[in-house]
């Protein structure tokens, strides 16, 4: 931590700089932008700031001129062919390598774990741990649309003035502990085993299959109809497995159910503090992040590498950390 | 259809017309509406067109007559086209037909209208207005030469122009048509559709009363009531997920019991059916009834009305109890028994050699030595071979439980299972004997032939407003302890008293218990002051416990891990900050179902005291206690399979999977609790040998 915040040294050469961006970044996603636009704009911005600074001079051309039959001079100037204004600005997106442990599509706002340049292999490493990831999930009640989100169009409506706040927590934990029986199914262990006694005794179990949607916990965490919020806990999901609870939730309240917002507030480390807004997206935040994140990273070792279908605790101390 | 076309097919008409003796000709002009000419004939002429017209001689319908019939073949592409213009023949042979001018004039006027209204997509419509524009120019040049006729002498002058603005109108829409058809041409494309109001659907929600039941294992004896969509394993049908019962949904089930291959419902009614039976009745176990012929084999696979002598017809079932071969039925009028008494396990004396089949005997036990019966348990023999019931034993026991807490048992005693201090069958209720003597019992366990019986929680109210335990929760056992249930060293394998189960006491208070066919089961508080610690349900016996495939005999009571009943690690990581009022409704909502006894008031000083002592809780720690939702509250247990409860009316389900029994969906046995997908709240599961029936509530 004491790395963080501490200047040790300035710098301006962009060389320098870019040799840094090498590791994980956490972003904040805001809803409607997919995952590419963030991409576009985070690379474009490292790219003016980096071209911004000092960067590297043009190369220089050796020329050996004057008379052939007299004493020629060597004559050593800046090559035209390296120079920006024809090869175009030292720093260009193709120079940056970007990827995230998930795909976000537009709906879905929040964490985004992403890797760039080097940080991508931590990426991949940290997508087959299969780490969970914390969804806040805004659900509205008596609509139901054609696409699951409420961008879509209203195809039913019906009435919501019975459902109280306890059916949708049956609901809820009837959902969880079915989900959690699934579980022990898609371990990857012969559930008559005592090895499956031994895993199911430990707790969480990832499933074995890093297609199927596994869901931990959820919840709901507000209720005032039309609109509920629910906080689902889960792995291998897609936007639209999501959209889909709340739809599934709508029915089974005997009414209709919308999505309205997914916000994802923790993706395996790295919570939704940690995240950087759009507009912070700047080349010294992004590098005082990767620092930070690779802290956190460096303390959970055990996360990248495991072998165990058990799940394993993250144990950073969120509240540390600023 | 282009117009040369169209000239094309006229000048058939034409030459056809100049080859007959009238000599008419038409002709078309692309630049107007259309013109008709011909030769002309006595009579006014129109100032507009110039057309002379021969009146009444027929000849300009055959015109028409001919057009139209020219154009039929090739310009009929649609079935609307057709269908118009096998009208408009019609119309036109019925105007050849009439002779009256007046009818002549109206048919003509329909004629027009008709028009108006023909098909508009693609070709036709073009050919379709030139004949309009024909028709209103043969009207036009047509009317004055009508008004001139004899023939319309009779009618007034009035009535003929306001004919005559008729038709002007219906030529004027006619000119207009042909702008509105290409509209409609384009219309196709950027039609906007007409927005509507979408309907408000108002779903239906269950009512108050409303129960659903569940029924899976095996289906083949017909004790789980229905015989449909079965699966099969060698021959023998079964159901290996709950399956929601049609009869549930026809009468109001209030309780269910499950015996050998036998299940009675308790049922709210107006009349005196107030109970019902399905399954294996070769005993008359499920009494007699003159429907059950229609059954083969003594078994009755769908559930009928058992008919209990009852006087009065707002009768209740308040509990029941099924055993090997009898039925225990306990109304406001007293215990019923049915079935097999060859130990006295109904309650009357032993007859030798009784016949049993298509018996009509209900023996009533309205009280005991003037005391009411409060609740009943039965039990069944239960053979050492656990896979294998070869036994064609029919030995039970009875328990009864009376309002102040005394037990008393009757029926088969070999294993001292009645409790009293022998081992010879006993026919009349008879009160155990032993450590019992001056307990409040609640509640009595006992599926096989090893009884628990469990002690009330004494609670006081103390001046400060806070409960205070006085009596724990304490657990009895007598009967069978051949796997070591009853804690019993040396030799001795049967307990024919009333034992406390030392073992237990540190366990805390006991507030549920289960017994089954070689172990038993328990479900503890830690701290009864603070009831929302986290109760734990501990096994011990023979057999598969839930403890693992490779635990088989547990001697002391061992824990069954709380992460197998959907207690979720990762709920702990979030916190939630409740205000403190959500906080005692939860309290609430907890503590109500483990105390069953507790009447509402108390419930509502016990919250009133966690009110005053609020400071105490911080929000933090509102967040701890609610992330402990997931509690067993009630357990269960078959002869050889075990189920507990969640407060949230989940359903846990492990031990041998004999026929489905445990509603896993497979044959497979379970080593560890599983839960079971039923889609309701369960609130109450009632396990038989083979086959579970489970009492459930709607969510929502």
């Amino acid at each position: 931590m004491s790395a963080i915040g501490t200047v040790t040294k300035y710098v301006d050469d962009a060389r320098i700089i870019y040799k840094a961006l090498n590791g994980v970044v956490v972003l904040y996603k805001p809803p409607v932008l997919h995952f590419n636009n963030v991409r576009e704009t985070v690379i474009s911005n490292l790219c003016r700031e980096l071209n911004d600074m000092r960067t590297r001079p043009p190369m220089k051309h050796v020329a050996i001129e004057g008379e052939t039959n007299k004493p020629m001079k060597v004559v050593v100037r800046s090559s035209f062919a390296d120079h920006p204004l024809v090869v175009g600005p030292r720093y260009q997106p193709n120079d940056f390598r970007m990827g995230a442990t998930k795909i976000m599509h537009k709906d879905v706002s929040g964490v985004l774990v992403c890797g760039i340049n080097a940080g991508n292999q931590l990426i991949h490493k940290i997508k087959t741990s299969q780490s969970l990831r914390f969804y806040k999930i805004k659900g509205l009640l008596g609509e139901a649309t054609d696409n699951y989100f409420h961008t879509g169009k209203v195809v039913e409506k019906s009435t919501y003035a019975h459902v109280r706040r306890g059916h949708l927590d049956k609901l809820c934990s009837s959902m969880q502990s079915t989900h959690q029986r699934k579980m022990f199914e898609l371990c990857g262990v012969d559930i008559q085993s005592q090895a499956a006694y031994e895993l199911a005794v430990k707790g969480l179990l990832r499933p074995a299959n890093s297609n199927i949607p596994m869901i931990y916990t959820v919840k709901c965490v507000d209720f005032s109809p039309p609109e509920f919020m629910l906080e689902v806990v889960c792995t291998n999901e897609t936007d639209l497995y999501l959209k889909a609870i709340i739809h599934d939730l709508g029915l089974k309240l005997r009414s209709n159910g919308t999505c309205t917002q997914i916000l994802c507030i923790q993706d395996g480390l790295f919570n939704i503090k940690h995240a950087l807004l759009s507009k912070h997206w700047t080349l010294q935040n992004i590098i005082t992040n990767i620092q930070m994140c690779q802290n956190v990273i460096n303390q959970n070792k055990n996360i990248l590498h495991q072998k165990n279908p058990a799940l394993i605790e993250p144990n950073n101390d969120i509240d540390t950390i600023e | 259809m282009s117009w040369q076309n169209l000239v094309a097919y006229s000048e058939v008409g034409l030459s056809y017309w100049d080859g007959s003796a009238a000599g008419w000709w038409v002709t078309w002009n692309p630049g107007r509406a259309v013109a008709v000419a011909g030769r002309p004939v006595a009579g006014p002429t129109t100032e507009s067109t110039g057309v002379h017209l021969p009146l009444l001689n027929g000849s300009v319908l055959s015109i028409f007559t001919t057009l139209n019939l020219s154009f039929l073949p090739c310009e009929c592409t649609s079935r609307r086209s057709a269908s118009c213009l096998a009208l408009l023949e019609s119309k036109l042979m019925m105007l050849l037909s009439v002779t009256d001018v007046i009818s002549r004039v109206l048919i003509l006027l329909s004629f027009t209208e008709l028009l108006t209204l023909l098909p508009s997509e693609g070709t036709i419509a073009r050919p379709y207005c030139e004949l309009v524009g024909i028709t209103g120019a043969v009207l036009s040049a047509a009317l004055p030469a009508l008004k001139n006729t004899s023939s319309l002498e009779n009618v007034s002058s009035e009535t003929a122009t306001s004919m005559l603005n008729t038709i002007k109108t219906s030529l004027r829409r006619s000119v207009q048509q042909p702008s509105r058809i290409v509209q409609l041409n384009k219309q196709f494309e950027d039609k906007t559709p007409v927005s509507k109001p979408l309907p408000v659907f108002r779903y239906s929600i269950s009512d108050e009363k409303d129960h659903r039941v569940y029924v899976w294992g095996l289906a083949d004896h017909g004790a789980l009531g229905t015989l449909k969509t079965t699966m099969f394993d060698k021959g023998i049908s079964y159901i290996p997920k709950p399956k929601r019962l049609v009869f549930g949904e026809k009468h109001d089930v209030t309780n269910i019991t499950c015996g050998y291959g036998f299940t009675a419902f308790a049922v709210r009614s107006k009349d005196k059916n107030i109970l019902y039976g399905s399954g294996i009745n070769t005993d008359s176990q499920l009494g007699f009834n003159e429907m059950d012929k229609k059954f083969p084999n003594g078994l009755v696979t769908e559930p009928r009305s058992i008919n209990l002598p009852v006087k009065d017809s707002s009768t209740k079932v308040l509990d029941m109890a099924a055993g090997r071969a009898h039925l225990l039925v306990l109304t406001n009028e007293g215990l019923f028994t049915l079935g097999n008494n060859a130990y006295g396990q109904c309650g009357r004396p032993i007859i030798l050699n009784e016949n049993y089949e298509k018996s009509r005997v209900i023996h009533h036990i309205p009280n005991i030595k003037e005391k009411k019966i409060k609740a009943i348990t039965a039990g069944q023999d239960h053979s050492r071979l656990q896979h294998l019931r070869i036994f064609p034993l029919l030995l039970c026991d009875s328990v009864l439980l009376t309002e102040s807490g005394e037990v008393y048992t009757f029926g088969w005693g070999a294993d001292g299972q009645t409790g009293l201090a022998h081992y010879r069958n006993e026919y009349r209720p008879s009160l155990v004997k032993g450590d019992l003597a001056g307990q409040h019992i609640i509640k009595i366990a006992c599926v096989a032939d090893c009884v628990l019986a469990l002690s009330d929680i004494k609670k006081t109210l103390t001046q400060f407003e806070r409960y205070v335990v006085t009596d724990k929760g304490t657990v009895f056992g007598w009967g069978n302890s051949e796997y070591a249930q009853l804690f019993v060293e040396g030799e001795n394998q049967q307990v024919n008293i009333a034992t406390e189960l030392s073992a237990l006491k540190q366990l805390g208070h006991i507030i549920d218990i289960a017994s089954g066919g070689c172990f038993c089961m328990v479900l503890n508080i830690y701290n009864s002051l603070n009831l929302l610690d986290i109760g734990d349900v501990y096994v011990w016996g023979y057999g598969i416990l839930g403890l693992g495939p490779e635990v088989k005999k547990v001697s002391q009571p061992t824990k069954i891990p709380s992460v197998l009943f959907g207690n979720n690690a990762y709920q702990k990581n979030t916190k939630v900050c409740v205000p403190h009022i959500t906080f005692i409704r939860l309290f609430v909502l907890i503590v109500k179902p483990r105390l069953e006894d507790a009447s509402s008031t108390s419930i509502m000083k016990l919250s009133r005291a966690l009110d005053k002592s609020s400071n105490k809780y911080d929000d933090e720690q509102v967040s701890i206690k609610l992330n402990a939702l997931t509690l067993v509250i009630k357990i269960f247990c078959g002869m050889s399979h075990l189920a507990a409860l969640t407060n949230m009316g989940d359903l846990y389900m492990w031990g041998c999977n004999k026929f489905g029994s445990l509603g896993l969906g497979d044959l497979k046995d379970q080593y560890f609790p599983l839960k079971v997908t039923v889609g309701a709240q369960v609130k109450k599961v009632a396990c038989g040998i083979d086959h579970t029936v489970a009492l459930c509530k709607p969510f929502i």
